[in-house]
């Protein structure tokens, strides 16, 4: 299986492409300290890292919508993290509502942190997703070692992605054979049977990585090394 | 003439009791295309894991008149190159030219040195070009070939390969037997694709719960009906 669903579009050629990732990882991380280095900024504060999102879009050559549905991906959690703030944060009220006889506020201030929350995380990620997708994964890597990030965590993060294409083939290859003999009926056994499955998932990956271990020892990788 | 490797005696118990060898005797001649066949669970896996010391039995193991032990691996690790079965989990770093890089990193080789040999096997598996590419986007017959790439970066004097044909298509297996065929020194090819091993190799052994039940030229053994049907290779 051939798939790419985290740096699909690292190997074009734009001028966000071009650049050095160093810059780049400097730049994102600049974005991201004044973006969130304020519990709740003033409205230009992530307006301007919209407006500079949507000029890295535009310049990075990469499918109109792709960086903002990535990013959409936390939307769910941010939503529901953020769910109670509206009505727990003290301050001028802004609604009201009637919830079984009971008087429930929404205050100014919470539903304005509540929306700060929310922009904030999903500005953070696109620009995660535009690095991502603008840089390929190896360079990302030489980059933070040039950083002189920790090698224990650089070889933690590169194994991850390379990893994790192969443990979504299982999963899928999983899934199919899942679903070839799967009826509709009976969910709960369904369900139950899950558990085993995962267990299996779980002895393939470590035994897998017993294998890569052994490739590793294979061409003379020095366990003092880390 | 000299001989590559000589194996004698060996047995090895997995740590649940299960004894995957039971007395292996084999000699491979220095330069030899040899072919160790066998069926599934016959023990070609775990004899491979003896060769540059990842699986310690009882019994010796020589690579060019040196036994293997504890205190020598990496040496010998430098002069054995095992490409596994399965390219996922030889080819673990993100960019297939970190992967081939890995082995000449490890033995402390100036980055100059690495790149050449980087570029060296790359030339010779006919991967150039695919530098930057990462493993997921690269086919199951590419990956196979990078896993090669991999190990002839350290420049082994013997090369043992796992099922080199498991799945492969025709395009696949012929590159493969073409690549292997332009390899200079030891090889040594386990499986069960009898057409690929007969093809490639002038002598083979077979070996049947972790046991070799014979050996010899490779158009005998592999000729030979009875043998091949009774050992659960045809």
């Amino acid at each position: 299986m051939r798939h790419g669903f985290l740096d699909k579009y690292s190997d074009r050629d734009s001028f966000l492409h071009r650049r050095d990732a160093r810059v780049k990882i400097v730049a994102v991380g600049a974005v991201l300290v004044g973006l969130n280095v304020l519990r709740t900024p003033p409205w230009y504060i992530p307006a301007a890292a919209a407006a500079l999102l949507a000029a890295g879009v535009a310049v990075s050559r990469l499918p109109l919508f792709y960086v903002f549905r990535r990013a959409a991906l936390v939307l769910p959690f941010a939503l529901v993290i953020g769910i109670f703030l509206p009505f727990t944060t003290e301050g001028e009220t802004l609604l009201t509502f009637d919830v079984a006889g009971y008087n429930v506020e929404v205050s100014h201030a919470g539903a304005r942190l509540y929306a700060t929350l929310v922009a904030k995380a999903y500005l953070s990620l696109a620009f995660a997703a535009l690095l991502l997708a603008t840089t390929p994964f190896g360079m990302l890597i030489k980059a933070l070692a040039w950083f002189r990030v920790p090698a224990f965590f650089l070889a933690l993060l590169s194994f991850t992605y390379r990893y994790v294409f192969v443990f979504v083939d299982e999963l899928g290859r999983f899934r199919r054979a899942w679903g070839v003999r799967y009826f509709g009926r009976r969910p709960l056994a369904q369900f139950l049977a899950l558990g085993p499955a995962v267990g299996a998932l779980f002895i393939r990956g470590y035994e897998r990585a017993e294998r890569v271990w052994a490739a590793m020892l294979s061409r003379g990788y020095d366990t003092n090394a880390l | 003439m000299t001989t590559a490797v000589r194996i004698r005696d060996l047995s090895y118990a997995y740590p649940d009791g299960t004894a995957a060898l039971a007395g292996v005797n084999l000699t491979v001649k220095a330069g030899a295309t040899f072919g160790l066949v066998g069926a599934n669970g016959a023990g070609k896996s775990t004899l491979l894991l003896h060769l540059n010391g990842l699986l310690n039995g009882n019994g010796t193991v020589e690579i060019f008149g040196e036994a293997v032990t504890r205190g020598n691996v990496k040496k010998i690790r430098r002069r054995v190159g095992l490409v596994f079965q399965d390219p996922d989990d030889m080819l673990f770093m993100p960019r297939l030219e970190d992967d081939v890089a890995f082995g000449p990193r490890n033995l402390g080789l100036p980055d100059d040195e690495v790149a050449a040999r980087v570029r060296e096997c790359l030339a010779a598996t006919g991967l150039e070009g695919l530098e930057r590419r990462s493993p997921h986007h690269m086919s199951l017959g590419e990956r196979r070939r990078a896993s090669i790439a991999a190990a002839l970066a350290l420049r082994p004097d013997v090369l043992a390969l796992d099922e080199p044909t498991a799945n492969l298509d025709g395009r696949g297996r012929r590159e493969l037997g073409e690549l292997l065929t332009s390899l200079s020194g030891t090889k040594i090819i386990a499986g069960h694709d009898l057409a690929f091993v007969g093809r490639l190799c002038a002598e083979v052994a077979v070996l049947a719960a972790g046991k070799v039940v014979a050996a010899g030229p490779a158009d005998k053994i592999l000729q030979d009906e009875r043998l091949v049907r009774e050992y659960g290779l045809a």
